[in-house]
């Protein structure tokens, strides 16, 4: 609550204007991302596109349901691949009465480990029924196959309650899934999907809050508006929420006219991740008329529009006074970019518009 | 006030294979560079009960940088440690060597591995085969400074123009960072770049972000390095001779902006710290491992450390001879960053660590017995005064 107050007396928003109102950027990142399969997985996956379950039986004959390429105990690998039923028994549940929007299942259900017949380990899936009252420790539970089938795990759309009366027996269960599936070839490779795409995504907003966005929007309307700090007069640009010096708080606006000295620059040949601007460029720490610290923008333009005229090279040098290149108007927004570039203030004589800015 | 850098030594240190594209992967280098550590401080790997590196897993910082992640060099290993630490926040690339130091004198581990893994090398010539190449998140930059901003290197040129105008240093002295470091590599079998460089090429050498041409910046490189950090009761016990941690640097520069610092050498908080805890002096190191990421970066550290005076690194190194080997200040005898290999940072402590056991061959320095290790850039820098045992 009290860095809202201090928002509305300093740089925050003091009047109710559209043109006050705090910045805010909706950002989605989103890949495919492709992951081939290890044999395992392979045989996992390409047996669920087929309606088949199978798992890896290891050098003591115990069955892992999905399937793994080495023994997680030992490190052994695997001794080979085995079909199982798609029948089994529930080891545990739980309940989940509010699924998450991503829910395949769109509604309440119960999340079991099943152990399926000829399986030593237990699979993690779905049990589809309508209460938990369904449900119990032991109960005998089948798979229901999804359609199409595509080779993920969600080719099993749930387990569901099985009231054949077949799934007690494992052994009798598993020679007659084994009936089922073809010949297992020597690598255990039963099918053609041998890689996943998990499609990735994130979305996030950012929000410069209440100081920044007022600083943003001053350029937006051709001026630049730093920020003074109570405690030691330092004056920021752009302006912090609070005196990185001393603390203190909150700045409050202070209009600042736009010219000022280059304290340092470099001409930058090479590129790197983010950059939107043309090679080479000059990049510069501007300290302007006022402020107590520089920031960083481009000085003259770049590429085929370097600004400066030729032999800028030699034209640039620290304590260069410059003033900014705004956009045109069309093309204000509250960004940095508004500020085309930094131009040197021509010394007596010079001609102002023979930078090739053509800007005013 | 007790030191705990009184309590530990490094017992043992181990270096991979060192190459430009190596093409291996950093868990197989990392455990190269660590089974060679171990087995030189004389133990085995279930001897060891902490692992520590800079920065490790979880952390994204461009391709090829961060090195394995600890559980899967331990897991690897196969050794289960009492401490793990890493991370990219702390002084430098010697964060990893602070906390094993702090973990040992504190009694939470007896014989930690620090490891440090780069494969840039090869990461870098993969992005730029076409592979895909990292884009930063459209977010808080351009919001802050425009047009997507100054990489971090951009502010390295800047720093040196500001050095350049304030003190007069010139591209001709600058140069001597990286020519000496040219001189030393071709001493180093591992180095990178081992053939001659002189004065005309640099001054040819194409701009990369003027005044810093591509000699001032260092090379990508696929390696790992790894020390043994013990117990000091362990020293006697080692088969080679016990480097001992004399006194180390850790403050943070006070702000993490270059533009807004009023004086251009960030790293002198953690170099003042450092000469605090010993009784040392400059005068008294007999060879120095400076970084190099960029070779302004190795002039402010020689300011910061207090070799000259802030603002006369430039006359310092000028003419390449007082830092060279022969000269009163021999500097990065492996050759650095600059012409060795990007091995950031922990391979300048075990170049120090073979000078001071005097096993650094065709570049050793006669009778060393203080080295000097600085790292890092603004706001994150740490140093390391190392002593041979006596």
């Amino acid at each position: 609550m009290s860095a809202d107050d201090s928002a509305r007396r300093g740089t925050g928003p003091g009047d109710d204007s559209p043109a006050r109102a705090p910045l805010r950027a909706p950002h989605q990142l989103a890949l495919s991302y492709r992951r081939s399969l290890g044999r395992a997985e392979r045989t996992f996956l390409s047996g669920l596109a087929r309606r088949q379950i199978w798992g890896s039986r290891d050098v003591d004959g115990r069955v892992s349901v999905p399937p793994v390429d080495w023994d997680p105990e030992t490190g052994a690998p695997s001794a080979g691949f085995v079909p199982v039923d798609e029948r089994g028994r529930v080891d545990t549940w739980t309940w989940v009465p509010d699924p998450a929007p991503a829910s395949p299942l769109g509604r309440p259900h119960a999340v079991a480990l099943i152990r399926l017949n000829g399986a030593n380990t237990s699979l993690l899936h779905l049990v589809d029924v309508d209460h938990p009252e369904l449900m119990s420790r032991g109960m005998a539970v089948k798979a229901d196959w999804a359609d199409p089938s595509v080779g993920g795990i969600r080719d099993i759309r749930a387990f569901v309650p099985d009231d054949s009366g077949s799934s007690g027996d494992p052994g009798e269960a598993t020679s007659r899934s084994a009936a089922g599936p073809g010949p297992v070839p020597a690598d255990g490779h039963t099918g053609d999907v041998d890689h996943v795409i998990s499609e990735v995504g994130i979305g996030y907003a950012f929000e410069p809050g209440w100081t920044l966005s007022a600083f943003l929007h001053s350029l937006a309307a051709r001026r630049i508006v730093g920020g003074c700090c109570p405690g030691c007069a330092g004056v920021y640009v752009p302006p912090r929420p609070r005196c990185p010096a001393c603390g203190g708080e909150p700045m409050q606006p202070r209009d600042l006219p736009g010219t000022g000295t280059v304290t340092a620059y470099t001409v930058v040949h090479i590129p790197f991740p983010g950059l939107t601007i043309d090679l080479p460029f000059t990049w510069a720490w501007i300290r302007l008329d006022g402020a107590s610290v520089p920031f960083a923008h481009l000085l003259g333009g770049s590429g085929a529009d370097p600004g400066l005229g030729d032999g800028a090279g030699q034209q640039v040098r620290v304590g260069l006074r410059v003033e900014p290149v705004w956009v045109d108007d069309a093309d204000l927004a509250p960004t940095w970019e508004s500020i085309r570039y930094f131009r040197p203030i021509g010394p007596p004589g010079a001609e102002p518009g023979d930078d090739g800015s053509g800007s005013q | 006030m007790t030191r705990f850098e009184e309590k530990v030594v490094i017992s043992g240190i181990g270096q991979s294979q060192v190459g430009r594209r190596l093409g291996r992967s950093a868990l197989s280098l990392t455990l190269d560079a660590v089974t060679d550590a171990i087995a030189d401080a004389g133990l085995r790997p279930e001897d060891v009960d902490g692992l520590m590196t800079y920065p490790g897993g979880g952390t994204a910082l461009g391709p090829g940088f961060a090195g394995p992640p600890l559980t899967d060099v331990y897991d690897a290993l196969g050794i289960t440690p009492s401490i793990i630490a890493g991370g990219f926040e702390g002084p430098a690339q010697l964060g990893p060597l602070v906390s094993a130091g702090l973990a040992i004198s504190g009694g939470l581990a007896r014989h930690v591995v620090v490891y440090r893994t780069v494969t840039e090398g090869s990461a870098r010539a993969a992005v730029r085969a076409g592979g895909p190449a990292p884009t930063p998140a459209a977010g808080p930059p351009p919001w802050i400074t425009a047009f997507g901003g100054g990489p971090g290197p951009v502010g390295h040129a800047l720093l040196a123009r500001r050095h350049f105008h304030q003190y007069g240093t010139s591209r001709r002295q600058l140069a001597h960072v990286a020519l000496t470091a040219r001189r030393h590599a071709a001493l180093n079998p591992k180095a990178v770049f081992r053939e001659p460089l002189t004065m005309d090429d640099y001054m040819a050498a194409r701009m990369i972000m003027d005044p810093l041409c591509l000699f001032d910046c260092d090379v990508h490189c696929d390696g790992a390095t790894a020390l043994v950090l013990s117990t000091a009761s362990y020293a006697p016990d080692t088969p080679h001779k016990a480097v001992c941690i004399e006194a180390v640097g850790v403050a943070p520069s006070a702000r993490p902006d270059y533009a807004q610092h009023a004086e251009l050498v960030p790293a002198r908080r953690a170099a003042d710290q450092m000469w605090s805890r010993t009784d040392l002096r400059p005068a008294d190191v007999d060879v120095a491992g400076l970084y190099d990421g960029f070779s302004i970066l190795t002039l402010l550290w020689l300011e910061a450390l207090g070799f000259c005076p802030i603002g006369e690194g430039g006359a310092f190194i000028e003419g390449g001879t007082r830092i060279g080997l022969g000269g009163e200040l021999p500097l990065n005898t492996n050759g650095g960053q600059l012409s060795g290999g990007r091995l950031h940072g922990l391979g300048f402590v075990h170049e120090m660590c073979l000078q001071l056991r005097a096993e650094a061959g065709a570049r050793q320095v006669p009778s060393a017995q203080v080295a000097v290790v600085g790292v890092g850039a603004l706001p994150y820098v740490g140093c390391v005064l190392l002593r041979a045992a006596s």
